[in-house]
């Protein structure tokens, strides 16, 4: 329904920004990528309930979680890569938006994994978004991690 | 818009094949030759064009003028545009209909209006849907689509666009079947388009051919009478026929409503109908003649394509609704049928986002008359309840449910609140599919709620007065733990209902005694910081398997005991735990040291220590799998050890369905398992007696459903490369580079031939696991011990939801499982699964 429709399944202005690669390239692969970019996750979050969420829409092949470029602990994203291109298209339809741990997930078309991409990008290690965020959110550690800095307090612990 | 993809890409078998449900609205070639213009004027004209498609597309919704003067506006502007765009034109007012079905007599109207001024449009218009929509749709079984086109034909005889003799003749084509030798399958399908269609056609029918059409309804009566609706016991949801829930086979309650409907002279008052308001406008337009077209010949390997018989599903009784002021119309008035028919179909089309749904669902005409929001719910409902197999996954419909609930001035969530009560109360007389269903989207929706819920309401719920509704909750609460955790579980409930909830996790390693080490979960952190060392066990295990003599695998397995358990900071030396002893001690026939030199003891414990290192998450597991893939698939080969695999895993998470669950699946995926071992396995007595505690038959039906999926996929496979085939040797015909067309033929055919040569070793083994299954089953319920019912209960699911996958051996199994002196339940649910596909 194009008219009048969300483009859920389309690709989003969204692109990564260290592809190495042409634009065209990227939104090729897109176009034919398998593989989702999951965000919004909490730190807790564990890869068996990221897989008993995600294969309600399909066969997954793998899931690569996240993780903290120096801690090497979970920072809140992950990737799902499914088998079928139809399932994919079904989790973004059926799964984005809705919640894993109480946090509305985000999902979108990733190019498709490539070793290094699942450590944050942030200075600190984290994502980028944990960074620069003001609200103190304790699913994902506490305040940003800039704030934290000012505020002279530790990041939030990881214990459950 | 429609028609995004350039007409070039009109037959592209790959996206046809895969995407079976998306509907093509490509014009086809022989309707191309859109207007050229200007360089300079085609952004403004495209830009123009583009608005006049979601002005068509939006016509009917919520705006501050009139349905009428919208439809008199808009029909000006179509009628403009024609010259210059008229393919464009037909698109959009096709990819319209068939994408908002609820608007078929808005535009029906339109149409009409642009009948009166346009004959050559409407006439190609008509071509256009009778020739290349209407027969595309109907020879990829797109069964939906065809009834929203047919429906739209059947209307256009109110807008003065065809004449009602014109649709008979078209009705007459589609009864043809009826003379035909073909399945019901295929009939039932043919005579629902005709039927189906009469709430909007009836009266102008009868007003003006009521002989002819009293004919055709004789005749279809005379066809339904004789049907046959064994089938009809498998597929009901509800299992006692108390008088809301009793369920009737389509067809025969469709039909009681249309009798109703002709008592009342073919009046209704369910469909809005904006062509009377433009009665005068409409009657100096010219009546079209529909052009003849012939149906797709029937294909015996496709009968399954047709779409599965159904059963009426009611679940709100007229005294449920709490609105004051609306009723809902009874059961059996064509009202009902009208508003469940148009819910039902919006919810059968390929949404990009579910919000196009909620949107189309919210969109229903007339909403303020009837209580909208109760069917849309008990339609959900029934589709999501529908057996064998919903339509669409579970998830889509959990998900539309959810972005109801989400819009805060239709009081939705009060209504899954009462679902969910009502469901609860009447979970006793419910197929036990249909709970698990329910239970997967009650945990769903909690776990998009915070886990909110009036548990208190619950905590006296009793084991022996209501099992059904105590079985419930143990799995929803099983499943709301895999969703989130068990800690978060524990907290939302109320104490009273603790013990319903499944055990923590924490798995169990047998190569030491546990008492040494008192809580697993220092063995979780072992396997973390030792991992060198538990590396060491699975390679050492490695070396055990197979290659080794003897003497020297004991010196090894010595040495390593005393390698692993200084490490561990402890002398005592190796201890196994009892369980895994005394089963190994057994096999050796009482020589209790040398079963070390077994290969089945080998094998179960190299699972265990691959288990150990990769405890620690999914991945962990995924990767020391992937390492031992080389070794894991030799020891499949071998009959006695590949069993050892699953019970060493059974052995490690008993504690965790969860953990059960998804590691069983990831190895038959890697194909270390295959699906009859799993079989041969579950059915032990060790098993059967925690199946619900192990999850048992979730494992049981993810196995079955891997299996077939995989033959379906290369069926697929199959079916688009002999879709390349024949469009290379049709399609391609005296172009120049015969050349590469005949390497490209050779490569394809050589692939096809590969294919088929997969998909007969597949078939060969899915058969096989099939019979093992039902023998298995048969086993256990000819003891009629304390698994009868589980058994017989999962019997009649698997030969209800593999009936296509099964239908070619029937007949072997017939005489070599099913056989006569079977109970008479066991031998009904057979027959009832091989009516189905009739």
């Amino acid at each position: 329904m194009s008219t009048i429709s969300s483009p859920s399944v389309e690709l989003s202005s969204y692109r990564d920004q260290h592809f190495k690669g042409t634009r065209i390239e990227q939104d090729r692969l897109l176009r034919l990528s398998t593989t989702l970019y999951v965000g919004n996750l909490s730190f807790y979050t564990t890869e068996e309930q990221i897989v008993e969420l995600f294969s309600k829409c399909g066969d997954i092949r793998r899931v690569v979680m996240g993780l903290d470029k120096y801690k090497k602990t979970p920072c809140g994203f992950c990737f799902v890569e499914y088998y079928n291109r139809a399932d994919a298209e079904n989790c973004l339809r059926y799964i984005n938006g809705t919640r894993l741990d109480d946090r509305i997930v985000r999902t979108d078309w990733d190019a498709g994994f490539i070793e290094g991409r699942q450590y944050g990008r942030g200075k600190t290690g984290g994502q980028v978004r944990d960074e620069y965020r003001t609200d103190y959110d304790s699913g994902r550690g506490g305040y940003g991690k800039i704030m934290q800095q000012k505020m002279g307090v530790n990041d939030g612990g990881f214990s459950r | 818009m429609p028609n995004k993809r350039s007409v070039s890409e009109s037959y592209d078998p790959v996206e046809f094949v895969r995407h079976p449900l998306t509907f093509d609205t490509t014009v086809d070639k022989r309707y191309r030759g859109d207007h050229q213009f200007n360089s300079e004027d085609e952004d403004l004209q495209l830009a123009t064009i583009d608005i006049l498609g979601s002005l068509i597309a939006q016509i009917g919704e919520k705006s501050h003028n009139s349905l009428e003067s919208n439809l008199d506006d808009l029909s000006r502007h179509v009628i403009d545009a024609i010259p210059k765009f008229k393919n464009k034109i037909m698109s959009f007012l096709a990819g319209s209909i068939l994408e908002q079905p609820h608007k078929v007599t808005i535009y029906s109207t339109l149409l009409g209006l642009i009948n009166v001024k346009d004959y050559e449009f409407t006439q190609a218009f008509l071509d256009y849907l009778l020739s290349a929509l209407l027969p595309r749709a109907l020879q990829s079984y797109q069964l939906i689509q065809s009834e929203i086109l047919v429906r739209f034909l059947a209307d256009l005889v109110n807008s003065n666009v065809i004449s009602t003799s014109s649709l008979l003749i078209l009705f007459e084509k589609f009864l043809s079947v009826l003379e035909e030798t073909s399945p019901r399958l295929r009939k039932d399908a043919y005579v629902g388009l005709v039927l189906k269609t009469l709430p909007w056609c009836g009266r102008a029918l009868n007003h003006t051919r009521g002989e002819e059409l009293r004919k055709m309804l004789k005749r279809i009566d005379k066809y339904l009478n004789a049907r046959d609706t064994e089938f009809c016991q498998t597929l009901r949801v509800w299992r006692s026929a108390t008088d809301t829930l009793e369920q009737e086979e389509f067809f025969k309650a469709y039909w009681n409503q249309l009798m109703n409907f002709k008592k009342k002279g073919f009046t209704e008052k369910a469909i809005l109908r904006p062509y009377l308001s433009f009665h005068s406008e409409l009657s100096p337009g010219r009546q079209h003649k529909l052009p003849s077209f012939d149906l797709p010949e029937y294909r015996k390997e496709h009968r399954a394509k047709y779409g599965l018989p159904r059963v009426q599903f009611r679940f709100f009784d007229l005294h449920d609704v709490s609105s004051s002021e609306l009723s809902l119309p009874p059961s059996d008035s064509i009202e009902r049928f009208i508003l469940e028919e148009q819910v039902r179909t919006i919810l059968s089309l390929d949404y990009r986002h579910r919000k196009d749904c909620v949107r189309s669902l919210l969109n229903l005409s007339p909403s303020g008359r009837y209580p909208v929001d109760y069917i849309i719910m008990e339609v959900t409902l029934g589709e999501l309840f529908r057996l064998p197999c919903p339509n669409a996954k579970f998830l889509f419909y959990f998900s539309v449910l959810l972005e109801f609930s989400k819009l805060p001035e239709l009081g939705f969530s009060s209504l899954i609140a009462l679902s969910f009560e009502m469901l609860y109360e009447k979970l006793e007389w419910m197929e036990v599919e249909c709970r698990e269903r329910f239970s997967l989207w009650f945990a769903w929706h909690l776990s998009n709620n915070s886990y909110k819920w009036h548990w208190d309401d619950w905590k006296n719920c009793d084991r022996k007065c209501e099992p059904a509704q105590y079985g419930f909750i143990r799995s929803a609460l099983q499943k709301c733990v895999k969703l989130s955790y068990h800690e978060r579980i524990h907290g939302v409930l109320p104490e009273d209902l603790h013990h319903l909830m499944p055990s923590a996790p924490r798995p169990c390693f047998e190569l030491f005694s546990l008492a040494d080490t008192e809580e697993f979960a220092s063995v979780e952190g072992l396997a973390d910081s030792q991992g060198l060392t538990v590396h060491f066990i699975v390679q050492f295990s490695y070396l055990l398997f197979g290659w080794c003599t003897f003497c020297f695998q004991f010196i090894r397995l010595l040495l390593l005991s005393g390698e692993y358990l200084k490490r561990l900071g402890r002398k005592s030396p190796l201890i196994l735990s009892e369980a895994c002893f005394r089963r190994f001690c057994i096999g050796t026939g009482g020589c209790p040291p040398f079963f070390i030199f077994h290969e089945e003891f080998q094998v179960y414990l190299f699972t265990q220590c691959l288990l150990l290192a990769g405890s620690k998450s999914y991945s962990h597991f995924i990767s020391a799998l992937e390492r031992y893939m080389k070794l894991l698939n030799e020891i499949s080969q071998l009959e006695d050890c590949k069993n050892q695999i699953i019970y060493a895993l059974f052995s490690f998470w008993e504690s965790s369905a969860q953990m059960l669950a998804i590691l069983m699946d990831r190895l038959v995926t890697y194909r270390v398992i295959d699906p009859t071992s799993v079989i041969n396995c579950l059915f032990s007595y060790d098993f059967l007696e925690n199946h619900e505690k192990l999850g048992l038959w979730d494992i049981l039906t993810a196995t079955l459903n891997k299996m077939v999926a995989r033959t379906d996929q290369m069926k697929l496979d199959i079916e688009l490369v002999e879709g390349e085939i024949s469009y290379l040797e049709h399609g391609k015909k005296g172009e120049e580079n015969s050349e590469s067309i005949r390497v490209e033929l050779t490569e394809r055919t050589d692939r096809l031939n590969k294919l088929y040569s997969v998909l007969g070793h597949v078939s060969k083994e899915q058969k096989e696991a099939f019979f093992t299954l039902f023998q298995r089953m048969l086993m256990v319920l000819r003891e009629k011990n304390c698994f009868y019912q589980p058994v017989l209960v999962h019997l009649k699911m698997y030969l209800r939801k593999y009936q296509k996958d099964i239908a070619d051996s029937m007949e072997p199994m017939e005489k070599l499982i099913f056989s006569k002196e079977l109970d008479p339940e066991i031998m009904d649910a057979f027959n009832a699964s091989k009516a189905l596909l009739c």
